[in-house]
């Protein structure tokens, strides 16, 4: 793309035609030719907001990874001493928590980070015409980003901390095994059905935070409640297929997310196919709900913010 | 001062005897703007249920233009005059593809660079340098082209050292400064400037008003909002008077502005018995 100084970009024949479209949709196609077109952009902003963080320093970096790390220790004494829990499985049970701690902390930042984009982008919502979905797809981005040096310390902790305990499922002893193998890396799968779904999730709270501003105030608290429900700190063979609560399970979408991450990554395990089909279906849903929501309201922002 | 000659561009463009086949730069066809804004300061959901349970409704309409229609013919610089709240700046944000017309379409050909995008400011802990760089990209430039412009915006701002450093350090003055040169020298085929000539001190006032005669040659069209009709007067071949959202008069500049200045000494009341 690289051309000389003094040449002038050709943009003299494109035609932009503005039309009453509030209450509607944009022309979908256009617009995410728009989108991908200005991904350098969303690319760049997020960038500079880590840099502005200062989360490319060595510090900034090691904060990164002891957030979630003295987080998981806070969880993990609850749950050891809330349930009991006895010291053979203390190892094994902190790496678990680990595993789905360090993922939910994805969400959990994309979605409040995403909410806060477009009340919170300011001059670049009120003075400049882009497409507006690239402010919480952004925040998303920067939050994956703080997410992955988490992976190398879960993995070490996997190393040190992993192996296996006997788990009570309905009355049959069951051994649960946190095993090494090349399933682990279907995990992959998984965190990308995370991102699918935080992007869409993190762009349908932006436009709550429009018009209900504290809705950011809630969320940490709906964002709680929500890992509680899921498997992040407890292992998803609980309610596993055969279980009376597994198909209510299901409904929850971090079940299928969540629960699929660990079993690939913490056990080595390939998850039934049902848990496939459901995370895969939700994480769309949730990105096409999520952007048609936001596309409807966003040529409404402007005077909203 | 102005190489164009005078108001005879657009009469010329729009009597078709300069280049027949090029269409207008921007065509607004019977714009009409209403949004629903909230009275409250921050609208949250708890004061919507209190709300809700006392029967009260908290938006408002605001008919911030209505019924406007003109055409922009290339060559053309246009200035757009009223008094506060008469809708310029949402003429400007509606043509900049900001604000969606509630009726209404806007046509505009060729890319716009808009001075009240000021292209800096976006995040205060970022240097001037990276600020550049995200407001190019949000105008839809590539890395490389914005790349290849920082350095001329950074010697035409003439900051300095302070282009690395972090906007929050800027003087009022460095920053209109680096804001204005971020807008000329994006290659605007239509160049929008909201209130921006007051950048800097007179040293650069001189030097903003040669490059906005050196756009001028090269961009396709010009849109000037300004309380300063002097600068109006002499930049302007074309003019657009707004009053409440309405369009009062859409002639050259000294008519428009003896029109508009005869309005404010006379009073509204008197005027509108006067002339309707």
């Amino acid at each position: 793309m690289a051309e000389h100084p003094s040449q002038r970009l050709d943009t003299r024949d494109e035609l932009h035609v503005y039309e009453a479209t509030r209450h509607g949709l944009p022309n979908i196609p256009q617009y995410f030719r728009e989108l991908m077109g200005r991904w350098p952009f969303a690319a760049e902003f997020s960038r500079s907001s880590i840099r502005a963080a200062n989360t490319d320093t060595v510090f900034g970096q090691l904060w990164l990874i002891l957030n979630p790390l003295l987080l998981a220790v806070v969880y993990f004494i609850l749950i050891v001493i809330l349930t009991g829990t006895p010291i053979s499985r203390g190892g094994p049970t902190l790496a678990l928590i680990c595993c789905g701690l360090f993922l939910y902390t994805l969400l959990q930042g994309a979605v409040s980070s995403g909410a806060g984009s477009v009340t919170g982008g300011g001059a670049l919502i009120s003075r400049m015409a882009f497409p507006r979905l690239l402010m919480p797809f952004a925040a998303v981005r920067t939050n994956f980003f703080r997410f992955l040096p988490t992976v190398p310390v879960f993995l070490l902790m996997k190393l040190i901390l992993g192996g296996e305990y006997k788990l009570n499922l309905n009355g049959v002893e069951t051994v649960v095994q946190e095993a090494w193998g090349w399933e682990m890396l279907l995990s992959i799968y998984f965190l990308a059905l995370m991102v699918v779904f935080s992007a869409g999730l993190a762009a349908f709270m932006a436009t709550l935070q429009v018009y209900f501003r504290d809705t950011a105030s809630f969320l940490p608290y709906f964002l709680r409640i929500w890992m509680y429900l899921s498997p992040v700190l407890w292992p998803a063979i609980k309610f596993g297929p055969g279980d009376s609560l597994y198909h209510v399970m299901l409904i929850n979408p971090m079940y299928s997310i969540c629960g699929g991450w660990s079993d690939t990554l913490l056990l080595s395990t390939v998850p039934p196919l049902l848990v496939w089909v459901v995370g895969t279906a939700w994480a769309l849903v949730m990105l096409v709900v999520g952007s048609l929501f936001f596309m409807s309201r966003e040529r409404d922002f402007a005077v909203r913010i | 001062m102005i190489s164009l000659s005078g108001s005879d561009a657009p009469k010329a463009a729009a009597g078709a005897s300069v280049a027949p086949a090029e269409p207008p730069a921007v065509v607004v066809e019977d714009l009409s703007i209403t949004y629903r804004t909230t009275f409250e300061k921050v609208p949250t959901l708890k004061s919507a249920i209190v709300r809700l349970g006392r029967g009260e409704k908290a938006v408002r309409e605001v008919h911030a233009i209505q019924h406007l229609s003109f055409e922009v013919p290339v060559g053309t610089s246009l200035g757009i005059i009223g008094a506060n709240g008469a809708g310029k700046s949402t003429l400007m944000r509606a043509i900049a593809g900001i604000l969606a017309p509630s009726s209404g379409r806007i046509e505009v050909r060729g890319r716009i660079s808009s001075l009240l995008a000021l292209g800096v400011g976006f995040n205060s802990k970022l240097t001037g340098r990276e600020n550049v760089m995200l407001g190019g990209l949000a105008q839809g430039m590539s890395r490389a082209q914005v790349e290849e412009r920082a350095e001329q915006i950074a010697e035409f701002a003439d900051i300095g050292e302070f282009m690395d450093m972090p906007v929050i350090t800027y003087s009022s003055g460095m920053h209109a400064r680096l804001a204005f040169s971020v807008g000329v020298h994006m290659d605007p085929d239509i160049l929008m400037i909201d209130e921006a000539l007051s950048a800097g001190d007179a040293q650069f006032k001189v030097k903003a008003a040669a490059k906005m005669q050196e756009l001028m040659d090269s961009a396709r069209a010009m849109f000037l909002v300004s309380h300063a009709l002097g600068s109006i007067k002499e930049m302007c071949n074309d003019c657009l008077w707004l009053h409440k959202g309405k369009l009062m008069k859409h002639a050259e500049p000294e008519e428009c502005i003896a029109a508009y200045t005869k309005f404010l000494e006379v009073g509204e009341n008197a005027f509108t018995m006067d002339d309707l």
